[in-house]
């Protein structure tokens, strides 16, 4: 009797606590209408910092909830850069100095008026107090020429201005932000005062939760979607499924299962990343580029692709060994094909580098007898590529021994040049060509694996500074032949972004063209898709 | 009494020197620093960060001074009660602990009342009625053998999305306006899947701990001289037996309360629990110094509470501790 009591107390907690979460639970298959005509939005949460400069995460999606509040100069749409707070711009002779001119009639959020002063300001007040998501190195001077015109000094000619500062730097009202000496240790709502399409009106740090108004005084038009809430949720997919969220990325194994459903529309687009060996060209055997090049030869990109995630790199693109991908603006394509897979071509080249099995134990000796017994370090998420790449090379006398690490730890092994073989990727690669990482002229090109040989180098110095279309294509070829011929690292694969969402609550979605949003964040959540609603 | 608690006072104090030391050096010890993790970002959309800008925030957190002077600052900071300013998370450490503690502490507490009163209802009956055990083990031994995240999972698929009674993440309702008894029943609702996959994982050995505990001191001559004096089974059976076969269970108790908040790591992580764990978790992943320090001396010093507490309610049941 006593036992069923308790059981019968067990179970009814747990279904009265079910049943009150029901309340809670409520689905979002169509959008709700709210009070000033919008509609409201609920997307997966994640605490991503306070939306200010100073205080966001410095990682892409802390980036997109800050230019919901806070407005750049220039913006990206689907297809190229756009006016934003500036309605133009001029680049100056010998491209050291840029002019933009201001949209009249922008106001803050507050009702006082956006004037170049507080460009100016933006730019003064960020030197003083530097972010790390905001690389203002190439800038000398800004000057407000007048209300509506600011012109901005370079110490030297800086090709991505555009992409990197003008269309990266949120402007911040010099009346609000004058008198704070430690802008990183705000918290309050109050100071998030900026022009953009959306006010915070909700942040719950320890949740990860953020409610977003729709600024009717926004200087374009109000957006349509009124209310923006980011809510918890463990697993994106699952609240998805479950109708807590009305968007959120999807994994390519799940492709099929979203694209047979009619409530669901699925958006893919290039994620601009890309997953590499990284050969330690300071040490034997990689220090040889024949060893390299034969590396590349002997594994079949596309065979990684398939059998390495089965289902789960869906319309993924195999590696160029100019490394661009082929959704760049600025690929090659005819250097896709350099090394096609030819393990017996391998072989040869090894030889004529001295590698070759000299006991018939099926490892290769070097001339010095070197045994081509090798450590692939790694991540966990890239074990089954590690284990696919050991198959590969294994054919060719190469013993791989694939190691999993932290990204960290990983990273300072690479960075003290401490492995012999790294397979780790990056994002990044839809940036301005000067600015890729591990291709351009930056300094952190080198710790991505960049080559490092002078002609290289001084072809990514003039990529830096010139500012024609043409040149700049030309130069970049250049670049990607030389790339694939050094081949410091051998891009494998490029995978592609999947996202799901629900049409009736919102349509419009898009990935931003040129690498994606500000500096190059895949994500399609561009603040343009909530201003423009859902397609007439 | 009072020189055993000294004692013990002093170990404890010792305890704390040791872990201050390492909670400053361990996260050290990691390969790399926060600012590196920062512009590298292999893995991740890398930020470039000028020379100027790496100097200023080195400056600004303090990293570019000597070990020694940051070792000095950090102790000072601890004794005024400042645990310093997480990078990675943009606010005071003690703010964001003292946010996350009270969730890390539901769960954690919440979990082992649940499997103890449990354990020590089943546990003490299978001493006394042996037959049908296996009804109980069985369960156990299988929830006992599964990993708590794949628990999670498993609970999150089937009753978060299949069936969906639970909530899949945080701990209450985002913009929700309830108040009062329904805040109370929305934490409760938030809280209970994390809870009773918690619960499994202290369920078994605490069953396992009660009934051994009641089976020793059931047969004990007081126990006889009880049942001979013809006193009520209900008074035998709770007054008698199971006071006195609670003193081994108390220990363990401590025991589990001690280690279950780095238990929850797992679990906080599956269900996007805003806990001590989760926190530590994300800590760790950006290299932050600040949070990690502050988090570890945390969880040192409730380790230390916990086993003081022990040692002091174990005295006072045991007066035989205080001799040795």
């Amino acid at each position: 009797m006593k036992r069923r009591l308790i059981v019968a107390t067990l179970l009814l907690s747990l279904l009265l606590c079910g049943c009150i979460g029901c309340e809670g639970t409520s689905s979002n298959a169509e959008s709700k209408p709210i009070g000033n005509g919008g509609r409201e939005i609920h997307l997966p949460g994640g605490d991503w910092g306070l939306p200010t400069p100073f205080t966001f995460y410095p990682r892409g999606p802390g980036y997109i909830h800050l230019s919901l509040v806070y407005d750049t100069l220039v913006w990206k749409d689907e297809k190229d850069t756009i006016p934003w707070l500036a309605k133009r711009w001029e680049c100056g002779p010998g491209a050291l100095q840029w002019t933009f001119h201001l949209r009249p009639g922008v106001r803050w959020q507050d009702g006082k008026p956006l004037t170049a002063d507080d460009v100016s300001f933006t730019f003064d007040y960020l030197r003083r107090h530097p972010v790390e998501w905001f690389s203002l190195e190439a800038i000398a001077s800004v000057e407000a020429w007048d209300d509506h015109t600011v012109i901005f000094h370079l110490r030297k000619p800086y090709a991505p201005f555009l992409s990197q500062v003008a269309g990266n730097v949120p402007i911040i009202p010099e009346h609000i932000w004058k008198d704070v000496s430690d802008p990183r240790s705000t918290s309050s709502l109050n100071r998030l005062v900026g022009s953009g399409p959306y006010r915070l009106i909700q942040y719950d740090k320890a949740q990860g939760a953020y409610a977003y108004t729709a600024n009717p005084d926004f200087f374009l038009k109000p957006p349509r979607i009124g209310k923006i809430l980011f809510v918890p949720t463990g697993d994106p997919v699952a609240a998805l499924e479950r109708g807590l969220v009305d968007q959120a990325a999807i994994p390519a194994s799940l492709l099929a299962r979203f694209s047979r459903r009619r409530d669901f529309s699925v958006l893919s687009g290039p994620s601009f990343w890309v997953l590499t060996l990284r050969f330690n060209c300071v040490r034997y055997p990689f220090s040889q580029r024949t060893v390299r090049q034969a590396l590349a030869c002997a594994i079949d990109r596309e065979a990684l692709i398939r059998h390495a995630v089965p289902g789960g790199l869906q319309g993924a693109r195999p590696g160029s060994p100019g490394f661009l991908p082929p959704d760049s603006n600025w690929f090659d394509p005819k250097i896709q094909h350099m090394y096609p897979y030819d393990s017996s071509r391998a072989e040869s080249v090894l030889r004529s580098a001295g590698i070759e099995d000299r006991n018939g134990d099926h490892v290769f000796e070097g001339p010095e007898g070197t045994a081509m017994k090798l450590t692939l370090i790694t991540t966990p998420e890239y074990l089954r590529e590690a284990e696919t790449l050991q198959l590969m090379l294994g054919k060719i006398g190469f013993e791989l021994q694939p190691k999993a690490m932290d990204i960290k730890s990983l990273d300072a092994l690479v960075r003290e040049g401490r492995f012999d073989l790294a397979l780790t990727g990056h994002g990044g690669l839809g940036a301005d060509p000067s600015a890729i990482p591990g291709f351009g002229a930056d300094k952190r090109s080198l710790h991505f694996g960049a080559p490092t040989d002078p002609a290289y180098l001084a072809l990514t110095e003039q990529l830096m500074a010139s500012s024609d279309p043409s040149q700049r294509m030309k130069l970049c070829r250049k670049m990607q032949h030389l790339y694939a011929d050094e081949l410091p690292t051998l891009p494998l694969y490029y995978p592609v972004r999947f996202s799901a969402h629900r049409p009736q609550v919102l349509d419009g979605w898009f990935y931003t063209a040129e690498g994606g949003v500000g500096i190059g964040i895949p994500l399609s959540y561009n603040k343009l898709v909530f201003i423009r609603g859902n397609p007439p | 009494m009072s020189s055993y608690l000294h004692r013990r006072a002093a170990t404890y104090l010792l305890v704390l020197a040791v872990a201050l030391s390492l909670n400053f050096l361990l996260p050290r010890a990691i390969p790399g620093n926060p600012l590196e993790d920062l512009s590298s970002g292999l893995g991740n959309l890398p930020i470039q960060l000028d020379c100027e800008t790496l100097e200023a925030l080195q400056s600004y957190y303090g990293l570019d001074r000597p070990l020694l002077e940051q070792f000095r600052s950090y102790l000072r900071g601890v004794a005024i009660g400042d645990l310093g300013y997480s990078i990675s998370y943009r606010a005071p450490v003690s703010h964001l602990l003292m946010d996350r503690f009270p969730w890390t502490l539901l769960l954690t507490l919440g979990s082992l009342f649940l499997s103890f009163s449990v354990a020590v209802l089943l546990g003490s009956r299978s001493a006394r009625k042996p037959k049908g055990e296996w009804k109980v083990l069985l369960p156990a031994v299988l929830f006992e053998s599964v990993p708590p995240f794949v628990l999670g999972s498993l609970l999150l698929i089937l009753l978060g999305v299949k069936f969906p009674l639970f909530p899949l993440s945080g701990a209450y309702s985002g913009f929700s306006e309830s108040t009062g008894l329904g805040t109370v029943l929305d934490v409760a609702h938030h809280a209970a899947l994390p809870m009773l996959v918690l619960s499994t994982s202290s369920f078994f050995p605490a069953y396992l701990v009660v009934k051994s505990s009641v089976l020793m001191v059931k047969d004990e001559p007081y126990v006889l001289m009880a049942e001979i004096k013809g006193l009520p089974e209900k008074t035998i059976r709770y007054r008698y037996v199971l006071r006195t076969a609670l003193l081994p269970v108390v220990t363990f108790l401590g025991l589990r309360l001690a280690y279950s908040a780095g238990g929850a790591i797992l679990v906080e992580v599956l269900f996007a629990y805003p806990g001590v764990g989760r926190l530590i978790y994300e800590a760790v992943l950006s290299h932050d110094y600040a949070l990690l320090q502050g988090a570890f001396l945390a969880f040192t010093l409730w380790v230390v509470l916990i086993n003081f507490v022990t040692d002091c309610l174990y005295a006072s049941l045991d007066p035989r501790v205080k001799e040795v």
